[in-house]
């Protein structure tokens, strides 16, 4: 473990105990859950959201990885602020997804074109359920991904389609075309 | 710590040695090496928005070369296969936000998104169309210049030329991220703002977001132009063709770069 001490870690979610804890540095995602009393009607752990918006969501089975900057880093995500989202069995993933890049697509100031242009065509080919063209929706949003993480000028259009991405990789299922 | 009064470093394979304040992209020039720019213009500050110009540094994201500092022993790769990737699909976002037809393509033939596509060689564009139904608009307020949104890169090189040559500041940008657009003054109409109208500014742009009415002329029709006077409002806040700014001086207004050059000439 490369950090000690504790950590705060806010978690808004589908659980009864929200706001803000501390913890001891090295707690897993689990124990953060238990700590707060589990999820709310008893639900399984479906994902979470290590960090806030712009973190990789995970699914439940990696809920064991430790609340640490590398741990998380390591298995795809990041720490970001800790701000823990927890989601229960139920959710539709590819809607929470294309949540976060509407957000950012709102909050994008306009000033470079991959994360103008972008952010609004992720969120365009998402909502219409497809690229339109017969192509692979996975592969264009893939490569639309890497140019916003590669290109954009500030780290609103570099994370804006990671959420969505992760919800691609790891929840390949629902963001099927006919996926209900 | 005394600053450093030139770099060497590697571009392309190609050792360049390069003063102080030197950017990647002046650098690469000096060796022969055209990156793509749309945004850039060596008349004025870059401002590094539409990302063309991006190179590998060794960074974790990619360096816009415009507005970059060389930097001792630094490495730049400006073509790699995933520099290239990432140009094509800046291409094609640009490129599927546009009307079907590209006027300046059509009068003057030196539209430089479509030059960039045909050297990319792009095809069909993946993307959702935003440009059909044309719901950018434009703007005819002008009777001399109409504004195209649609068309328009948001390159930015309008707003830098009405600050930074002109020193007339009309132009800015209004509305935020995707609804981004240019303005005149608080988003007057553009015949209704303080824009006089100057060549100069349009003449700069790299594709076409403003162009001059009567665009069917032929494109070679240089020096011979419109004669139009600049319009001053009345009472009642519209334009007066007969009373020009001095109160009767009318001043003419040239088409074409007559106008441009012959300001600052002894006599003019």
């Amino acid at each position: 473990m490369s950090t000690r001490g504790s950590s705060t870690s806010a978690s808004p979610g589908t659980w009864p105990g929200r706001g803000s804890t501390c913890i001891p540095w090295g707690s897993s995602v689990a124990e953060v859950l238990e700590r707060a009393g589990g999820m709310a009607d008893g639900r399984a752990l479906k994902a979470f959201s290590p960090g806030g918006a712009s973190t990789n969501f995970l699914p439940g089975r990696l809920a064991d990885t430790p609340v640490d900057f590398d741990a998380l880093a390591e298995v795809g995500s990041a720490m970001g602020t800790a701000a823990l989202v927890f989601i229960g069995e139920g959710r539709d993933m590819l809607d929470l997804g294309l949540s976060q890049t509407r957000f950012f697509r709102n909050e994008s100031c306009g000033k470079c074109v991959p994360c103008r242009i972008g952010s609004e065509k992720a969120v365009a080919i998402v909502e219409q359920g497809g690229t339109g063209h017969g192509g692979d929706t996975r592969a264009l949003l893939q490569r639309l991904d890497r140019t916003l993480a590669k290109t954009s000028i500030c780290g609103l259009g570099q994370v804006a389609l990671g959420p969505l991405m992760s919800v691609f990789r790891h929840f390949p299922e629902e963001t099927e075309a006919d996926h209900e | 710590m005394r600053r450093r009064q030139t770099s060497t470093l590697t571009i392309d394979g190609q050792s360049v040695h390069v003063a102080a304040g030197t950017t990647i992209w002046e650098a690469a020039r000096q060796v022969g090496i055209d990156i793509p720019v749309l945004c850039h213009s060596t008349r004025m500050r870059p401002v590094g928005v539409c990302r063309m110009c991006v190179v590998d540094t060794g960074a974790r994201t990619l360096a816009a070369s415009c507005v970059r500092e060389c930097e001792n022993d630094m490495t730049v790769q400006t073509a790699t296969a995933e520099v290239i990737e990432h140009r094509r699909t800046l291409t094609e976002l640009l490129l599927c936000e546009q009307p079907d037809e590209s006027a300046r393509e059509a009068s003057t033939g030196d539209d430089e998104l479509l030059a960039l596509a045909r050297a990319l060689g792009i095809g069909e564009v993946p993307f959702p169309d935003g440009g059909a139904g044309h719901p950018r608009g434009g703007d005819d307020s002008s009777p001399v210049i109409a504004v195209d949104h649609q068309a328009c890169i948001l390159c930015d090189r309008c707003v830098r030329a009405c600050d930074e040559l002109q020193h007339n500041d009309v132009i800015t940008r209004t509305g935020k991220g995707y609804a981004t657009r240019i303005a005149f003054d608080l988003d007057a109409p553009m015949g209704a703002s303080s824009c006089v109208l100057l060549r100069r500014v349009h003449g700069r742009l790299p594709h076409r977001g403003a162009d001059q009415q009567g665009r069917n002329r032929p494109a070679g029709d240089g020096g011979r132009g419109i004669m139009k006077t600049l319009p001053v409002r009345d009472t009642d806040g519209r334009p007066d063709p007969d009373i020009g700014p001095r109160g009767g001086l009318h001043l003419p207004l040239l088409r074409g770069r007559l106008r441009a050059d012959l300001r600052g000439r002894p006599g003019r």
